[in-house]
């Protein structure tokens, strides 16, 4: 059987095993990574909360670096970069849960030097009440209102700066909090405002963590890499390293490679997007993908936008402005895409001519080919943040409380717009591209759907044209008429 | 404790402490070198803060003057012949002079910043 190409060009199950390098494979096994990027970002994030504090409810939030680093800088290398080449890789860094990994184990580098303390390592747990978050939360839906929450104050959190030190100070306590009474992760994995979206579009990263030689495993007991061993503690995340087979959960700790006592963990280069075939689908991760790309129209239609009555209403200028907007957002993203995406998925089920074919599933789904596309939305809108505004990175760097500081002479360098000619230009490049991705996952994921490839061609055609309507709609808010 | 472990918790603690003393350490340093911090807001926000600074006759005066607000603002001393013509937000800007007279002299905003602007005046008591 010929093998499957993406684009006619890469083999979907090309891998290529970064870790063959030594250098690569040592550092990963390291104990030191990655505490080191953590350590580093947490004194980033304790001056960024300082900025924020100081900066109050009035100071202009485009001279605060808490609102800059936080909204503009850290958001922008998130859906430029992080996300979309390196999966979780911003989970691999991220300060919040230190504390709580602390808190749990009772140390910050090494898993233990005392072998009494190996029975508490295989429980991942020292400190805390170590409870096991409830099975029917185990998705992504708490993630969703969580962040759909979120986004109803966005107007507010990303121009004050007192607001964002607040949002950063719910996220610190609640992590310490969950790391208190639940095991491991769980708040990165089931309560993060940002985990959601930052696992659904990991399924699109061209990178990966998984085993590499499937009968060691199978031989291997108990599997350390789950328990933990004096060089390790077992996954951070409860994922089952040994048959990972998708980003979502993966939130690259690296603590299996320095568990297996085989070396037998691999950090591969792929095509971009292979998870999205994997038949591991819920209707959570669905919605998280209705959600991110309703969250992108109003955004881009309130802040990018030219209406003005839509502003004003989400700039939530009285009670009622706010109600409007967040009824409005939410009816928006959490029943009328998703009603929409159904109903084309009906005229799929229909065109398709296949009767046994559950829509529930056809539904399901195609919903992953919203994946890239969403992507695709945010790499837009986040070249509409940058352009205009990444001119204000170099005032606040040098002068982040804005006290009058000059640390790299940049303070005086006035706001510039860079490149906002082009913004269109390259938000309607990032729309293509990420379309193209769309549609060469959609027509396989017809294929798995559909018992029959003349069904899955027939049944594609539906989910063709909401794909390419919903793109050129975009294509539409962002270049215009 | 391992030392890799005492390693991590100067690294912790560098990290987290860190911040918080260069940044106040160092804008300790550097409110000692000026006579004054003057604060320019609205009137609704605050209004000049301090309202009034006082200075002594023929010493070396240095104001930094920081807008913390969200709007443009200026700084004039008509009588001291000092002209901060445009002061964006978030900007700031050091004033130097020397008084050689006493007195008290107002300074004020010249640039319409909010419904009550006229009421943005401050004064310098030369002592």
């Amino acid at each position: 059987m010929a093998p499957d190409k993406l684009f006619g060009l890469i083999d979907l199950n090309w891998r290529y095993d970064l870790t063959q390098h030594r250098p690569v494979r040592a550092l990963l096994r390291s104990r030191w990574f990655p505490i080191l990027p953590i350590l580093f970002n947490m004194f980033l994030f304790v001056v960024i909360l300082i900025a924020a504090f100081m900066g109050g409810f009035s100071s202009p939030g485009n001279f605060n670096f808490a609102v800059m680093m936080v909204w503009i800088v850290w958001w922008v290398a998130l859906m430029f970069m992080l996300v979309p080449l390196f999966g979780r890789s911003w989970c691999m860094m991220c300060p919040f849960p230190v504390v709580g990994d602390f808190i749990q184990r009772g140390r910050l580098i090494d898993p233990t030097d005392d072998k009494t303390d190996m029975d508490r390592v295989k429980k991942g747990k020292i400190r805390g009440l170590g409870k096991k978050w409830p099975q029917k939360l185990r998705n992504m839906w708490m993630l969703n209102f969580i962040f759909l929450i979120t986004t109803f104050f966005s107007p507010f959190m990303t121009v004050r700066p007192m607001a964002t030190f607040i949002l950063l100070a719910i996220i610190i306590v609640v992590a310490i909090i969950t790391a208190w009474i639940y095991e491991k992760r769980t708040f990165c994995r089931y309560l993060c405002p940002v985990s959601g979206f930052i696992g659904l579009y990991s399924q699109f990263a061209p990178v990966e963590v998984r085993r590499n030689h499937k009968p060691t495993c199978d031989k291997h007991f108990p599997k350390t890499c789950w328990t933990g061993n004096e060089k390790g503690w077992g996954c951070s995340w409860m994922q089952l390293p040994f048959m990972q087979k998708k980003n979502t959960y993966c939130g690259f700790c690296f603590e299996c490679f320095k568990t297996c006592p085989y070396d037998n963990m691999s950090f591969y280069v792929r095509p971009p997007g292979t998870d999205l075939l994997v038949k591991e689908r819920g209707l959570d991760e669905s919605w998280k993908a209705f959600l991110m790309i309703g969250i992108a129209i109003v955004f881009s239609v309130s802040y990018q936008g030219p209406w003005e009555f839509i502003k004003e209403i989400a700039h939530m200028t009285s009670i009622s402005n706010f109600l409007v907007f967040i009824t409005a957002h939410a009816t928006l993203s959490m029943v009328l895409i998703p009603l929409i995406f159904f109903i084309f998925c009906w005229f799929s089920k229909l065109f398709s001519g296949s009767k046994e074919t559950p829509l529930k599933q056809i539904f399901l789904n195609f919903s992953y080919a919203l994946i890239p596309l969403g992507l695709g939305v945010w790499v837009a809108f986040s070249f509409g943040i940058l352009f205009p505004n990444g001119s204000y990175i170099l005032h606040v760097i040098s002068d982040p409380f804005a006290w009058g500081w000059n640390l790299f002479g940049t303070a005086g360098i006035p706001w510039t717009p860079v490149l906002t000619y082009w913004t269109g230009i390259f938000q309607g490049i990032a729309l293509l591209i990420f379309y193209t991705f769309a549609v060469a996952y959609g027509f396989r994921l017809s294929k798995q759907t559909y018992p029959t490839l003349k069904h899955a061609k027939r049944g594609w055609y539906p989910i063709l044209t909401v794909l390419t309507l919903s793109t050129v709609g975009f294509l539409g808010l962002f270049i215009g008429g | 404790m391992r030392r890799n472990e005492v390693i991590g918790m100067v690294l912790l603690l560098f990290a987290t402490l860190g911040p918080i003393v260069l940044v106040f350490g160092y804008e300790g340093y550097r409110q000692s070198q000026f006579t004054a911090e003057l604060i320019a807001l609205t009137p609704e926000q605050g209004n000049w803060q301090p309202l009034e600074i006082r200075v002594s006759q023929g010493e070396d005066v240095r104001i930094l003057l920081r807008n913390a607000d969200v709007v443009t603002h200026s700084f004039v001393v008509p009588e001291l012949d000092i002209h901060v013509n445009e002061l964006k937000a978030g900007h700031s800007k050091i004033i130097e002079f020397t008084p050689q007279e006493k007195g008290e002299f107002s300074y004020l905003c010249t640039i319409w910043c909010s419904p009550r602007h006229p009421e943005m005046v401050g004064k310098i008591i030369v002592e």
